[in-house]
């Protein structure tokens, strides 16, 4: 019985039949044997009789038609589906379509990254929601990811007082609807901070009141032509200076060599901004600022709320990724001469970074969805400004729930795909 | 005390809760002197290494290397790391750098030589264990007695005054046993002050210049190798002997 049943594992090597699976738990060995037995007979059978067909293209065939048949069946169930929808939205007199996205959309929306007025299009409503969508959630990603890791850090900070607080920080927020505190923050800040007038100032280039945070703006005046083209030059130099000087470098001088090339671009750029855009510093005048870009209470609250509660869940990722960290990682630093705060910098972080990437994938992808919470703030995200109003006002559900679909599957696609290929770009140099 | 003991260590207590791992160590390694340290498994000598570059604190006694209070430096993790290398059982390399980043980050980082500087201190360490093939490597890629080389030239990139050794070689193959011992006679060789706790008995004949025998926390028997070898005076001394030359 038992070398039969070695030989038949390995003509199936993949299929993973469930079947035979249980059989292994429930029966033993001998029952799988007997199992891949039963199965492997009639193909020996036809090997005998019918044309040879080798075994790895016969299971393909079985396979296919399976794969085949499901796939009709599925689009069968659209086609259905579809044809009903069309139906009933003709008897009752509705038009179906995109063509509403050209449309005039006559609302305005409160908070836009774009120009937008009454007159403009439902489709550039859409635009506009997906940015502040977006705006929100990569925000409050950045944000949170900052704050979990401080958290998560002081987690295992062996200072007890700073362990509990973070501790304190975990259990609290954590076990809070995120709903009730984006509600929380909203009406904090509408209620408990004080008018346009009293507003708080930061070192007065950043005021804080109950209409929202005033931030400086910038305005790119026109660029003179010579020192742009100069610029350009220099940045193209610059790149390729860096990429030669990588290419050059040994391995494990290659990051330095990277950062030195970042770190000269981005000198070039703040020398530029500097000298070519103006920092406006908004001034009070009357009831509101002038020359300040204002971010309302809603995104405000929206990003504080997403940010204090994601912030909860990364320190804990955090936390498991040091945690993971082999214990003679530590001492072999510490014997080396490092003191905590670089061990955890420089060896123990860059570790824990394997095992911390996938979850944190997992964590982005809830923060996105969970930014349309924006709703009930009233802060126009895509569901807000989408969903909402352009659904109301056109009708035409199917497609606007199909289009609002579409792009949170396409977001969170694109984080899944970036946190991949970053966890493989970061696996790699690992085992 | 001589003047010239590097490492002088003195009463040395230490408690795990109720349990008396050390009771009371005291000796001296002299400089450019190579000291083997054995004794039955659970003695304290790992302890007693750890304790004399400041991993563990203690509870009585003094430490002293190169005249620096070892207990009272403790949090000054840069300071002591220039004077006490320490290699591991099991080598602990990081394993998210290359062999040679490995090497250089200490000098890089904590002795702020410039990273041309430091890759060249690293490409003559590795140089000197023979693994001046396998700088960009990353230590996975590495069999054990490569490792553990490189974890000696690690530590010796610290310009360490005295170097500790835990069982250097326990975890490797046989055959890999030797390349370790090699650069570690080598290193004796080059007048590098060393405690090394080993169970290769040829190399404390060999390469040592004096063995200590640590029993129930504290040193029962110290002598020249080759008197501790052929007569032991303490009868724990022949049991151990009996045990580890038996193998
Ligand atoms: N972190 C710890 N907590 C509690 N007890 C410990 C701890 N570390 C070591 N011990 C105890 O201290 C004693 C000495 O341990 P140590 O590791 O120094 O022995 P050793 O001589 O190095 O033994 P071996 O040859 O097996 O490595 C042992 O009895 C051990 O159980
Ligand atoms: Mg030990």
């Amino acid at each position: 019985m038992l070398p039969q049943c070695a030989e038949a594992v390995q003509t199936q090597p993949e299929q993973p039949e469930p079947a035979a699976r249980i059989s292994v738990e429930k029966g033993g060995l001998m029952s799988v044997a007997e199992t891949l037995e039963s199965r492997v007979e009639p193909s020996s059978e036809g090997r005998a009789g019918g044309p040879r067909i080798p075994p790895r293209l016969r299971r393909n065939l079985g396979s296919i038609f399976w794969q085949g048949c499901t796939l009709i069946a599925v689009v069968a169930l659209l086609a259905f589906l579809g044809h009903n929808i069309a139906l009933n939205l003709k008897a009752r007199g509705l038009a179906s379509g995109f063509d509403f996205l050209s449309k005039e959309a006559g609302f305005a929306i409160g908070f836009s990254l774009i120009p937008f007025t009454e007159t403009d299009t439902y489709g550039r409503a859409f635009i506009v929601g997906l940015l502040n969508t977006i705006f929100v959630a990569f925000v409050s990603m950045i944000l949170a990811t900052v704050l979990g890791t401080i958290i998560g850090v002081a987690r295992v900070s062996k200072h007890p007082p700073t362990a509990a607080a973070a501790l304190v920080y975990v259990e609290g927020l954590r076990n809070i609807p995120l709903l009730l505190q984006v509600l929380f923050w909203q009406q904090l800040l509408i209620n408990g901070l004080p008018g346009v007038r009293q507003s708080l100032s930061f070192g007065g280039w950043v005021f804080l009141n109950n209409r929202g945070l005033v931030l400086p703006d910038v305005s790119t005046g026109a660029l003179p032509v010579p020192p742009s083209l100069m610029a350009a030059i220099i940045a193209a130099t610059l790149i390729a200076l860096s990429i030669i000087a990588f290419r050059r470098a040994e391995p494990s001088r290659r990051r330095q060599v990277t950062v030195w090339g970042i770190g000269a671009l981005l000198a070039l750029e703040v020398l530029l901004a500097t000298l070519t855009v103006d920092w406006s510093r908004p001034a009070l005048t009357g009831f509101n600022f002038r020359n300040g870009v204002v971010l309302v209470p809603e995104f405000v609250a929206l990003v504080v709320a997403l940010t204090i509660y994601n912030a909860a869940f990364i320190a804990e990722i955090v936390r498991a990724g040091i945690e993971s960290v082999n214990k003679g990682q530590r001492e072999a630093a510490a014997a080396l001469g490092l003191p905590p705060r670089l061990t955890m910098r420089l060896i123990v972080l860059p570790q824990a970074m394997r095992v911390v990437i996938p979850p944190l994938a997992n964590q982005y992808s809830h923060l996105l969805k969970a930014s349309s919470l924006a709703t009930v703030i009233g802060y126009p995200d895509l569901v807000n400004v989408f969903l909402g109003t352009t659904l109301n006002q056109t009708g035409r559900a199917i497609e606007i729930v199909t289009m609002t679909m579409a792009v949170y599957l396409v977001l969170s696609a694109l984080v899944a795909g970036f946190t991949s290929w970053f966890n493989a770009k970061v696996a790699l140099v690992e085992r | 005390m001589s003047g010239s003991a590097l490492v002088h260590v003195s009463d040395v207590c230490k408690r795990y809760r109720s349990q008396e791992v050390l009771t009371g160590v005291s000796f001296q390694v002299a400089r450019g002197e190579c000291v083997v340290l054995c004794g039955p498994s659970g003695s304290g000598k790992s302890t007693l290494l750890r304790c004399i570059n400041g991993l563990e604190d203690w509870n009585s006694g003094e430490v002293t290397v190169d005249g620096v209070d070892i207990a009272a430096n403790a949090h000054r993790r840069g300071h002591i790391g220039q004077l006490v290398g320490m290699v591991f059982q099991d080598f602990n390399l990081f394993p998210h750098l290359t062999v040679l980043d490995n090497v250089a980050l200490g000098p890089r980082v904590l002795l702020k030589e410039p990273s041309t500087k430091a890759s060249a201190i690293g490409h003559e360490l590795l140089e000197r264990v023979g693994l001046s093939g396998h700088t960009h490597k990353y230590p996975y890629e590495l069999s054990g007695g490569q490792q553990q080389r490189v974890a000696i030239a690690r530590a010796l990139a610290m310009r360490p005054k005295v170097m500790l050794f835990d069982e250097p070689t326990s975890a490797l193959d046989p055959e890999m046993v030797k390349e370790v011992l090699d650069v570690m006679r080598e290193l004796a060789a080059s007048g590098m002050t060393m405690i090394c706790v080993t169970h290769e008995m040829g190399f404390a004949r060999n390469v040592a210049d004096r063995v200590v025998f640590l029993t129930d926390g504290c040193v029962c028997e110290t002598g020249q190798p080759g008197d501790f070898f052929s007569c032991p005076t303490t009868p724990q001394a022949v049991k151990f002997l009996s045990h580890v030359l038996a193998r």
